[in-house]
């Protein structure tokens, strides 16, 4: 029940900004948020439970990284010797469930040299733009954060088969 | 203080700019599908970013603020799951990647 | 201002311009569906732009609406007009 307010909430203040605030939006308005919330609660997204204090980490991390994933693209793209080595790595997850990792799968492609290709649920494998272990530490780290967002444990490494 | 938040916007506008030109050449340059994927999802969300935070220093409401930010997030997170669907799908059709030769 | 937003605005179509190269040369599907990213993110920035260039705020809901049009152009590219079939 309180998801369901707080999603209510969080609907009424986009059609808000949508309809830039005029009163007789409200009419279309209202309808327009019971379906997306019974929408949502049908098609099951539920599982979307972020910490607060999660994303106050998050945020500031992906926007910076996300930056310096656009700088180091368009550097790449404008220097004479397109420095470029790609490579195609696997990926498994320690993040313990799904909605978590495909977030994180769809967070990849903005940071630098990365991008998600294919998603299995153990596992993902992502494109690099540079061969070598800078992939998976950059991977690595937004998984802690994505953890951290999700208010996740993660398994060990060791927990694995 | 409006001289500042000008220049600052249009220091901000600019610098977005140099992003779509610096996308659009790795488009062009890039030796395969992957690569150009990298180059169009993350220096395009990254100029469009820098366009909003320069247009977002010259808004007159906050509905207008929230709704450049809306749009954003929105173009975001259907470009990195865009470029997800194009990279499974090029995948999943054998699409080789373009590897350098040592 | 104004100068500058729509000097920028005209620059970014520009790049979409040159850009559509890749979309005409190909040489694979996945290599045109880029268009839809390419439309879909410098359109995007472009229509804000204007907007602010032209003091037409209905534009931004223009983009808006070009910003869910990508997003589903690229899904239906990736499902229907590649693979030509359903799942």
């Amino acid at each position: 029940m309180r998801a369901a307010i707080v999603r209510a909430g969080l609907l009424a203040a986009l059609w808000w900004v949508l309809s830039g605030g005029a009163w007789s939006s409200w009419l279309f308005g209202i309808p327009a948020i019971a379906a997306a919330l019974y929408l949502g609660f049908r098609l099951g997204s539920g599982g979307w439970r972020w910490t607060f204090a999660g994303a106050v980490r998050f945020l500031p991390f992906f926007l910076w990284r996300s930056l310096s994933g656009g700088i180091d693209v368009a550097w790449r793209s404008l220097s004479p010797s397109l420095p470029l080595d790609p490579d195609l790595i696997e990926y498994e997850f320690r993040l313990p469930e799904t909605p978590a990792r495909v977030f994180m799968s769809n967070a990849i492609s903005l940071l630098p040299g990365t991008l998600s290709a294919e998603y299995a649920d153990e596992k993902v494998r992502v494109h690099t733009l540079l061969r070598g272990p800078g992939a998976v530490r950059e991977l690595e780290r937004l998984e802690e954060r994505v953890a951290g967002l999700f208010g996740l444990e993660m398994a060990s490494r060791g927990d694995r088969a | 203080m409006t001289v500042i938040l000008n220049a600052l916007s249009a220091a901000l506008i600019l610098a977005g700019a140099f992003f779509f030109l610096a996308g659009t050449v790795g488009l062009l340059r890039f030796p395969d599908v992957y690569t150009r994927l990298h180059a169009l999802t993350k220096a395009d969300n990254l100029g469009l970013g820098l366009v909003v935070l320069g247009l977002l220093l010259q808004v007159e409401s906050l509905s207008e603020g929230v709704k450049l930010l809306v749009i954003w997030g929105l173009v975001l997170a259907a470009g990195a799951t865009a470029a997800h669907l194009v990279a499974r799908t090029a995948l999943e059709h054998d699409i080789r990647l373009w590897r350098r030769r040592e | 201002m104004s100068g500058l937003y729509l000097g920028v605005a005209s620059f970014l179509l520009l790049t979409i311009v040159v850009g559509l190269i890749r979309i005409v040369r190909g040489p694979t599907p996945a290599d045109r569906i880029l268009a839809a990213q390419l439309f879909g993110t410098t359109g995007v920035a472009a229509l804000l732009l204007l907007a602010q260039g032209v003091s037409s705020p209905p534009l931004r809901d223009v983009a808006l609406v070009l910003a869910l049009l990508a997003a589903f152009a690229a899904a239906a590219f990736v499902r229907r007009a590649w693979t030509g079939g359903e799942e």
